[in-house]
């Protein structure tokens, strides 16, 4: 009986090795094979390879869009190959954002990188001082790239994709951080829409006051968004945009961490913490206002809906009397060096048909990220879409101030660091403006030795 | 098949092990090597593999960071609670298994399922298992009338947490190599056993363990290998936060976060080393325990 199974064990690992091994050689020699699926296969890649040897380039544009996304990006490619003959572009999903990067890394190495990629702005810092990423000025200013769209990118975003003066990305899907808003809690307590941060306590203090267990305000896991949002509303500089000035440790940031602090001690804010994301807490009626990234809406209308909870977005509040203001994040396409002359310039068609009016509008739609140029937002179909989905203005309006933070090379070690320090206020209980002081010099020192 | 021992029938042995040598050696033997050397680099660039000389400081920096050090702990931490415990529990639910052979088949299978489900499916049910409001655990926890634990928030519970869910994990592919054992252990000897008048435990402790010697030397080798080399169970359950305040860091997750999101090479790779040789010592005392101790027939 044993020996049975061995032998069968072993039959099916001699299967995978010549497979493996059939599978290398039938791409370079054409043998003959008995196969008739793998014979088919070859046949149709060989085809495929005619007739885009001929006179289309070929542009690989990786991406780690699932879903409903991929199939956005799927149609839009779809359509731009239609729209022209010159370029053929071949997107591939690569899986999550995690999975690319390990991809981007791995393919670098091997000298195997795709024309356009996804990349998100801690990767860009490094894959530019590698020189494996172009600055895309030359592209942007040449005849692939029409003036009239780049006027058109929303300003804040394109700060958002310069590193070292030079523009090394082009904004593609852009969220900022919006106020979700339980309808039911804030009529129950007779309370206006909340447009500071000093409102959401009064919230709490009187939703605490009648000893109601929800809260009133729901922040992330990771409150760095909203903690930066705040001081920099406060008038911190945070990181500033030359990377000369670091003010975490100053009253101006340390006062919004008091605030979180102090909300969550009394009990009226919550972090998402074992609930992973706050869309979860939100959606079940637990929090009166909770802030998030647009891109969050399609996690909270289902939960929404299922609880039945009345539910708004709105733009975000504010603290302490300062200018409104929100974060970009998301991601953006980069054009990698390795690519030929011929494929960069099919890269800037590419990333020019993707920022017409009614593509970045289409994609918007699609993904809950924000039109990426004025022109998008003012389309038609963005304007309909917004009339039938009042939860998505909120976003929308908020592309007017939306800043982005200033991306630099050790951005991974922030983070961690900007972590750290958050889990040693919030749960270890260290004191507020020492840790961030600390927090302040190890970000310096970061800053200092990767740029 | 019986052949002698030549140069000739040695070469044609070589052919059949050929293919697979060839996979082990491009996706396992050389990434060991460059891994080593990558640990002895000096400000090494990945995508060019420049660099800028050849040095311990990498080592020097892993050292003397207190995270490495606290990441160190938890490992051990971890391995010394999972695989021992894990081990018992499971070796007592195979002889339970082993005794009742209705509905064998179907608990055996109920017992495998986790091993062969991925462990952030697992992980994210075990967060709504550990979940301070709405989580069964803490429900009956509260039966009891013992307070609810924040599993999953409290820096003190963290550890516990992934301690116990790995547990529960384990448990189906030691069980399938337990069962397999005790399958081999011969009815006469049990029968012996009971004329010299031994009783359950008796007959456990003199007929069972030693004869399932080899059995338990495997499980432990394999165990303490796995457990050393945790991540995924921490980087799940923690929705991809090495637990609340850095609580449930490992040495595999300090490689992750230092090769991924601080793209610091050399210092992964060094910290790799250094859990392969602790797992190289570790598995070479054990070997040493098994000429000693273990019994083979």
């Amino acid at each position: 009986m044993n020996k049975k199974l061995l032998m069968g064990l072993m039959l099916t690992m001699m299967i995978f090795v010549l497979a493996a091994c059939g599978g290398g050689e039938e791409g370079t020699t054409e043998e003959a094979s008995g196969d008739e699926t793998s014979t088919e296969s070859s046949e149709t890649s060989e085809e495929s390879a005619e007739e885009t040897s001929g006179d289309t380039t070929q542009i690989t544009f990786w991406h780690a869009m699932n879903g409903p996304h991929q199939e956005a990006i799927t149609e839009l490619t779809n359509k731009f190959n239609e729209s022209q003959d010159e370029y053929e572009v071949v997107e591939q999903n690569q899986g999550d954002y995690e999975t690319l990067n390990q991809s981007i890394m791995a393919s670098g190495v091997s000298d195997d990188l795709p024309t356009i990629s996804q990349a998100t702005a801690s990767n860009i810092p490094d894959w530019s001082s590698n020189d494996l990423i172009i600055p895309l000025d030359d592209l942007l200013s040449g005849e692939n790239f029409d003036q009239e769209t780049y006027d058109s990118i929303i300003p804040g975003f394109l700060e958002g994709v310069s590193y070292e003066d030079q523009t090394m990305a082009l904004p593609f899907s852009k969220s900022v951080r919006i106020m979700y808003v339980n309808e039911d809690i804030l009529e129950e307590y007779d309370a206006e829409l909340p447009t500071t941060f000093e409102d959401v306590q009064a919230l709490g203090e009187e939703m605490q006051e009648a000893g109601d267990e929800r809260f009133a305000l729901g922040l992330e896991a990771g409150v760095e968004m909203e903690l930066e949002t705040m001081a920099r509303q406060n008038g911190a500089d945070w990181i500033s945009d030359d990377l000369s000035t670091v003010d975490i440790g100053e009253e101006n940031a340390t006062e919004p961490m008091q605030y979180i602090v102090d909300g969550i001690d009394a009990g009226w804010a919550r972090t998402a913490g074992e609930d992973g994301y706050m869309s979860g807490p939100f959606s079940r009626g637990d929090i009166a206002v909770y802030l998030g990234s647009s891109a969050g809406l399609s996690h909270v209308e289902p939960g929404a809906e299922e609880s039945g909870i009345n539910w708004s977005t709105a733009e975000l509040p504010v603290y302490n009397e300062g200018e409104p203001l929100t974060l970009l994040a998301g991601n953006d396409l980069t054009v990698f060096a390795s690519a030929s002359e011929e494929e960069q310039q099919g890269a800037a068609a590419f990333m020019n048909f993707l920022l017409q009016p009614e593509n970045t509008a289409e994609w918007a739609i699609a993904s809950g990220y924000v039109p990426v140029t004025e022109a998008g937002i003012e389309h038609e179909s963005y304007q309909t879409y917004l009339e039938e989905n009042p939860n998505a203005e909120a976003a929308a309006a908020e592309t007017e101030y939306a800043i982005a933070s200033p991306m630099f090379a050790g951005s991974g070690e922030y983070r961690n660091a900007m972590l750290e320090a958050q889990d040693a206020i919030l749960i270890d209980g260290a004191d507020v403006t020492e840790t961030m002081q600390g927090l302040q010099e190890e970000v310096t020192t970061i800053i200092e030795e990767n740029n | 098949m019986q052949n002698r021992k030549t140069w000739k029938t040695t070469f044609q042995a070589f052919w059949y092990i050929l293919p697979l040598f060839i996979i082990i050696g491009v996706f396992n033997i050389y990434p060991i090597i460059k891994s080593f050397a990558m640990a002895f680099y000096n400000d090494y660039n990945i995508f060019t593999g420049e660099t800028s000389g050849y040095g311990l400081t990498s080592f020097e920096t892993l050292f003397s960071d207190q995270e490495f050090a606290e990441s160190l702990m938890n490992t051990f931490v971890y391995v010394l609670f999972v695989t021992p415990l894990s081990i018992v529990i499971s070796l007592a639910i195979s002889i339970l298994l082993n005794n009742v052979n209705f509905l064998k088949p179907l608990f055996q299978s109920i017992y495998f399922l986790p091993f062969v489900t991925s462990t952030v499916a697992i992980s994210i049910v075990w967060r709504w298992l550990y979940h301070s409001n709405y989580g069964l655990i803490n429900y009956l926890l509260g039966i009891f009338g013992i307070d609810s634990i924040n599993w999953l928030t409290n820096p003190d519970w963290a550890m516990p947490a992934a301690i116990i869910m790995a547990i529960w994990k384990s448990l189906g592919f030691n069980i399938l190599l337990f069962l397999v054992g005790l399958n081999n252990i011969s009815k006469t000897y049990y029968d012996a056993a009971r004329i010299d008048g031994a009783n359950a435990w008796q007959r456990f402790t003199n007929v069972t363990v030693p004869l399932l010697g080899p059995t338990i030397f495997l499980v432990s080798i394999l165990s303490i290998i796995n457990n050393f080399k945790v991540f995924d169970e921490i980087y799940a359950l923690f929705n991809g936060q090495p637990g609340p305040s850095n609580s449930t860091i490992t040495v595999v997750y300090y490689l992750y976060k230092k090769f991924y999101t601080e793209f610091d090479y050399g210092v992964a790779s060094a910290s790799g080393i250094v859990l392969f040789l602790i797992i190289f010592v570790i598995t070479l005392i054990q070997l040493w325990m098994n000429k000693r101790f273990v019994h083979y027939r």
